[in-house]
């Protein structure tokens, strides 16, 4: 694996620090996670339809990450329907979360790594072919740059690729990068930068 | 992000035909295992009529006893006079214990007096 340069890691470093003090002095953006909070709210009173809802303003999502983190449509199918199960069965805690959508794609990843983790154990080669992103529907002279980049993303390590589809895809802060797959905001910003090189480099055919 | 994002425009996949079925009714079933969330202990409280019933008998057992009970207090033992026979019997004593005292100062022990 290329390991980052000093310079690299300074701008990592830089790069997640600004990030930071701009989070911290910018006003709260709306976000999808607002969405959230009232089918929350109502699946902590015990309503089992607000799960109609999360999936309404979410199931794409966790769709997605759990196929960036396993790589593998089968496996993310069973990890979307675990987030399902846990947001279910731990629904206590969801009249205290602070931000929905972070919470809850934080409980798809664990489900995509416990499946990964499952799954690792009877199949090892990485699969290629998943449509990891996609051209939108209005727009079908992408789909060629959506395959593409589908194939290289599928060879990078799965929490660069995670992070880099967080970002880039989602328009995740480190921060929140960093507090969905639990780990420091400068680590989150260095699998991003590590990530986005090296898929660069596979564009390029450098590799 | 800059302008050569390679995933500028390109969109999350879509979740394949079913999974939204699929995942509902997980969730649906974990809802019904799992039952109505457990509440906090002030909610029991309020919520259990045993407990409600056993917190008004204190509450009116210690109003009654605050209002029934006599607030009168037995007196301090120091301030009740000595019985005559206990008065007497202390006062030889103190006589005798003098005598013995004076008899010495005055060198007369053995002396008949």
């Amino acid at each position: 694996m290329t390991r980052p340069g000093v310079s690299g890691v300074f701008s990592t470093m830089i790069e997640a620090v600004q990030e930071g003090v701009a989070g911290s002095m910018a006003d709260e953006k709306p976000s999808w996670g607002e969405a959230l909070r009232a089918p929350f709210a109502d699946l902590a009173r015990g309503d089992a339809d607000a799960l109609e809802t999360v999936w309404e303003v979410a199931g794409r999502r966790l769709y997605a990450l759990a196929l960036w983190r396993t790589g593998s449509p089968e496996d993310a199918r069973d990890a979307v329907q675990e987030v399902f199960v846990r947001l279910a069965s731990r629904r206590e805690e969801l009249s205290r979360v602070s931000a929905p959508h972070v919470w809850l794609l934080a409980v798809a990843h664990n489900a995509a790594v416990d499946q990964l983790r499952r799954r690792s154990r009877q199949r090892t080669e990485p699969l290629e072919g998943a449509a990891l992103v996609e051209a939108p529907a209005h727009d079908p002279g992408r789909r060629v740059d959506a395959e593409r980049l589908s194939r290289h993303l599928s060879r990078l390590p799965p929490p660069q690729r995670e992070a880099v589809a967080l970002r880039h895809v989602e328009g995740c802060s480190f921060r929140e990068i960093g507090r969905i797959t639990g780990v420091p905001t400068f680590t989150a910003a260095s699998r991003c930068r590590l990530g986005l090189s090296r898929l660069r480099r596979l564009m390029e055919g450098e590799e | 992000m800059s302008s050569n994002d390679p995933f500028e425009g390109l969109v999350p996949p879509i979740a394949p035909p079913g999974l939204r079925e699929d995942a509902l009714r997980a969730g649906r079933i974990a809802v019904a295992e799992t039952g109505a969330p457990s509440p906090d202990v002030w909610t029991l409280l309020l919520r259990s009529r045993a407990l409600r019933a056993a917190w008004w008998t204190v509450v009116v057992a210690l109003a009654a006893a605050h209002a029934f009970l006599p607030a009168t207090r037995p007196a301090p033992v120091s301030a009740q006079p000595l019985p005559a026979e206990v008065a007497s019997a202390a006062h030889v004593a103190m006589t005798d214990d003098r005598t013995d005292r004076l008899v010495r100062a005055c060198g007369l022990e053995g002396e008949p007096l």
